[in-house]
């Protein structure tokens, strides 16, 4: 610490004792400890009876005294400057450091916003670019082809089945009208028979080798040979209605069960892949909704943050004028100690004109209003001429 | 674009404004000196509102508002001086130099921009 106060004592050009128009002897080299065997240039110094600095001028031999603890109070002095030096350094510092920081925490912060607003950019390009959209549209289009086709399909198939029942049916009709005619067979078949026996009885009236037998006989084989043709027939038409009725229409009902069921289930997954389609589109339009207003609610404390990082050059201003008024103490200080060293009148400046020159110089209406230890007024932030 | 010029010797408020006016869908020509402004003017840039600092390390920001005045592209644009200088006598020598108007820092964004849009509406 001493090495660096001495360093930057030794920037300010040592105060010189002056006498009149006589020899100038450096105040460095009048420390007591040191003052009595020091001299420069054509100047000469010695001790005095009382220890005191005495300088001596050769032309007119006048010399001026300076107790060594007057002298010690005036280095004293001297070393303040050295001292502000010290506190303006640390106050240019805290002024570096506090800008690198707050360009760092805006930087940084729109950098953050940067990104966000680039993902949000992103995720409305993609949940509204041609190709999703494209995707979306024809799997619509597809799930409604589909559920087009099914019904379509179902609606066939129900045809179909009705179709095949009313068939079904008409066979059944057909195969009773068949039984109808079977009877009237069979009424053919009894008649015939009974022609057949008649007959016999009127040829046996007759008599013999009447040549009516052989007719007699054809008629009766032909009631026997219609009667067989009749129950063959009643033997197919209960067989086929047997298939039609129990086996087939048995069968249509159970397939036309399971059809529907499956057609059923057809339909319903494809109603739940369209709400699903649509639940999809609702949450991709919410995702998008969200994304914005979370980007849009980032930007108001970002906001805020531009407008507060201003706090580092109202500070710096403020330290800025901490540091002139140190400069002015410390010049103080040296022209206070000058007029000590050369017995002069006061410097034109107190402490009080130093203060009052500081009161000019601020920039900020708080600053004025805490120098005078008042309340800061309000004046209008913002004015338009 | 509507474009706004700022001139300060801070870097901090350079950057703050930059994002301020940027996100309120203004164009932005930073200039971090009186100088550095006049010599983007002459460059033909022609800006549509000036907010320069008062307090400036060579040209301060009214000799700045009088040089402007005196150039054909911004005769008649507004400028608005963004100081921490609050005192009424600064604020009459700006009006007289021509200033538009007076902002005191640190102003909040949203104030900012409600009277940049008075003066360049339609960003």
């Amino acid at each position: 610490m001493l090495a660096l106060l001495s360093r930057l004592f030794r920037r300010r050009p040592a105060p010189l004792v002056e006498e009149d128009q006589g020899a100038k002897v450096a105040l460095a080299d009048l420390a007591p400890q040191t003052a009595n065997v020091s001299a420069q240039d054509d100047a000469d110094t010695h001790a005095g009876p009382q220890g005191e600095i005495i300088a001596l001028t050769p032309r007119d031999s006048r010399f001026h005294r300076i107790h060594p603890h007057t002298m010690a109070l005036v280095e004293e002095m001297q070393s303040y400057a050295g001292f502000v030096e010290i506190m303006q350094h640390h106050l240019s510092n805290v002024c570096t450091e506090t800008q690198d920081a707050a360009e760092n925490i805006l930087g940084q912060a729109l950098e953050i916003e940067g990104s966000v607003t680039g993902l949000v950019r992103h995720v409305g390009d993609t949940m509204q670019s041609d190709a999703l959209l494209d995707a979306t549209e024809t799997l619509r289009v597809s799930v409604d082809t589909g559920r087009t086709v099914i019904a379509d399909l179902i609606r066939q198939h129900h045809a179909t089945q009705s179709e095949i029942r009313e068939s079904l049916t008409t066979v059944r009709a057909l195969s009773l009208k068949m039984r109808g005619h079977l009877g009237e067979i069979e009424d053919i078949r009894r008649y015939t028979d009974l022609l057949a026996i008649n007959a016999r009885i009127r040829i046996a009236g007759l008599g013999k080798n009447t040549g009516l037998e052989v007719i007699a006989e054809e008629i009766r084989a032909l009631a026997t040979q219609t009667g067989g043709l009749a129950q063959n027939l009643n033997v197919e038409l209960n067989e086929m209605d047997r298939l039609v009725g129990d086996d087939l229409m048995a069968r249509v009902s159970t397939q036309k069960r399971s059809d529907d069921a499956r057609a059923q289930e057809l339909q319903d997954s494809f109603e739940k892949l369209s709400r699903h389609m649509a639940l999809l589109n609702d949450f991709q339009a919410a995702l998008i909704a969200e994304v914005h207003r979370r980007s849009d609610a980032m930007r108001a404390p970002l906001n805020t943050l531009c407008g507060s990082i201003q706090f580092q050059d109202v500070a710096r201003q403020q330290l800025e004028q901490v540091s002139r008024a140190l400069s002015m103490i410390s010049d103080h200080f040296v022209s206070l100690s000058n007029a000590i060293i050369n017995e002069g009148a006061p410097p034109d400046s107190s402490i009080a004109t130093c203060l009052s020159s500081i009161l000019e110089n601020y920039v900020m209406e708080q600053q004025r209003a805490a120098h005078r230890g008042e309340a800061a007024a309000t004046a209008p932030k913002i004015e338009l001429f | 674009m509507k474009t706004v010029m700022v001139v300060d010797d801070s870097p901090t408020i350079l950057m703050s404004m930059e994002a301020i006016l940027m996100r309120a869908g203004y164009g932005v020509v930073k200039a971090d000196s009186g100088e550095a402004a006049l010599r983007v003017l002459h460059g033909g840039g022609r800006p549509n509102l000036v907010i320069t600092d008062l307090n400036m390390h060579a040209m301060n920001g009214i000799d700045l508002v009088r040089s402007l005045r005196q150039l054909p592209q911004t005769r008649f644009t507004p400028i608005l001086m963004l100081t921490t200088e609050s005192s009424l006598d600064k604020r009459q020598e700006a009006r007289s130099a021509g200033a538009t108007g007076w902002i005191v820092k640190p102003v909040q964004p949203d104030d900012l921009i409600a009277v940049v849009k008075q003066m360049v509406p339609g960003a």
